[in-house]
C-alpha cells in the first residue's frame, strides 16, 4: 500500500491497516518508546539518500549551509539525524540552520522554487532535481553518514506473534531480493523499469538513473540487522532530543528474522 | 388437534425458521452444506498490507 507521507504511514500502520511496513529508523525507535508494539525486524536498503542544493547556488560545503533553510522529511527521520551528525561533527548545531519539514515528493519543487536552499531525502526525489536540470548533489549519504540506514522494515508485535511465517518470508524475501539487485547494472535496470511501473507510478528513467548513477547511490547487499548501529541512531534521536529517554535494542528490535537470512541466495527471477 | 396445540406448534414453527434465516444470513451457516447437498469451500487466507512510500 503506497503512501506519500510519513504521518499518514505511520497512522496506518498504527490502526492495524498495514501490519508490516517500511518506516524511517527513528521513527520505530520513537513509536516503541511512545508504547506502540512495533519492532524493527530488518532493513529496506543502506545510502540511497543525498543533500541537494539548486545548482545555481553558493553553497559548496556543509559549512556554507549556515543560516539557511533545509528541508526534511520529518523529525523522525534518519536525514534529519545526519543533518544533525554533520552539524555536530563540524562543531555548530541545530540553531545555525533552519530546518523545515516536508513531505519528499515536495521537495523538487520547492527546491526549484528557491522557497528552500537545500533539501534532503531518500531517493529518487533528489535525483530528480538532477535530471531535470537544476538540482546538485552537495553531498551522497555515504560522505557524511557511511553505510547509512534510512529506510526499515517495522512489524506489529500481534502479527509477529501470530504470524512469524509470514515475516520471515517478508524479510527473506528483501534480504533474496537485495542480493539479485546486487548482482550486477542489467538487475538493477530491470528492477527500475518493473517497480517504477508497477509500484512507484513514476518514470522508469528517473529510477534507472538513481540505480546507475553513481552505482553505489543505493545499495542493498547489506540489510542485515546491526546492532551497534542501531545504538548509535537511538543515541543521536536521544540528544536531537526527538526521543525523550535511553531505549534499549531489545526494546524495538526483533532480529531473528534477519539471523534467519543466513545463507539465502538471490531470486532466479530475471524480470519482464 | 386442539386450536392451543396448533398455536403453540405454529409458534415453534416460525421460530424455527426465522433461527435458522438469522443463521444463514448472519451467521454462515449453510444449510445445504450442513445436509451435504454442497462442498465446503475453504477460504484463501487473507493477504496482509504492506505500507511503503515510494523512496529508495
Amino acid at each position: 500500500m503506497r503512501f506519500h507521507g510519513w504521518p499518514e504511514l505511520k497512522e496506518a500502520h498504527i490502526s492495524g491497516l498495514t501490519p508490516a511496513t517500511f518506516m524511517l529508523a527513528p521513527m520505530a525507535i520513537a513509536l516503541r518508546q511512545q508504547g506502540v508494539p512495533v519492532k524493527i525486524v530488518y532493513l529496506g536498503h543502506r545510502d540511497g539518500s543525498a543533500l541537494m542544493v539548486r545548482k545555481d547556488s553558493t553553497i559548496y560545503d556543509f559549512r556554507d549551509l549556515r543560516g539557511k533553510r533545509v528541508a526534511v522529511p520529518n523529525r523522525f527521520s534518519n536525514q534529519f539525524l545526519m543533518i544533525f551528525k554533520a552539524l555536530k561533527d563540524r562543531g555548530m548545531t541545530l540553531a545555525d540552520i533552519e530546518l523545515v519539514e516536508m513531505p519528499p515528493p515536495d521537495m523538487p519543487a520547492a527546491l526549484y522554487a528557491k522557497a528552500v536552499d537545500a533539501i534532503i531525502s531518500g531517493e529518487p526525489f533528489m535525483a530528480q532535481t538532477e535530471l531535470d536540470g537544476y538540482g546538485r548533489v552537495l553531498y551522497q549519504a555515504k560522505e557524511l553518514w557511511p553505510n547509512f540506514i534510512s529506510c526499515v522494515m517495522v512489524a506489529n508485535e500481534k502479527f509477529i506473534a501470530e504470524h512469524p511465517d509470514k515475516v520471515q518470508d517478508l524479510v527473506t524475501g528483501i534480504a533474496k531480493s537485495g542480493l539479485w539487485l546486487e548482482g550486477g547494472m542489467d538487475h538493477r535496470m530491470k528492477a527500475a523499469d518493473a517497480v517504477a511501473i508497477q509500484y512507484y507510478n513514476q518514470n522508469p528513467r528517473l529510477l534507472r538513473f538513481v540505480l546507475s548513477k553513481p552505482p553505489d547511490r543505493v545499495t542493498y547487499g547489506n540489510l542485515r540487522m546491526a546492532r551497534k548501529e542501531f545504538e548509535y541512531i537511538a543515541q543521536l534521536a536521544l540528544e536531537a532530543h526527538i526521543i525523550p529517554k535511553p531505549i534499549a535494542y531489545e526494546a524495538y528490535a526483533d532480529p531473528r528474522f534477519s539471523e534467519n537470512t543466513t545463507g539465502a541466495g538471490p531470486y532466479a527471477w530475471e524480470g519482464k | 388437534m386442539s386450536s392451543l396445540k396448533k398455536v403453540v406448534l405454529g409458534t415453534l414453527m416460525v421460530t424455527a425458521v426465522l433461527a435458522l434465516t438469522h443463521a444463514w444470513l448472519n451467521l454462515g451457516f449453510d444449510p445445504l452444506q450442513s445436509v451435504g447437498l454442497k462442498k465446503k469451500v475453504v477460504v484463501e487466507e487473507a493477504k496482509f498490507r504492506v505500507g511503503f512510500l515510494p523512496v529508495t
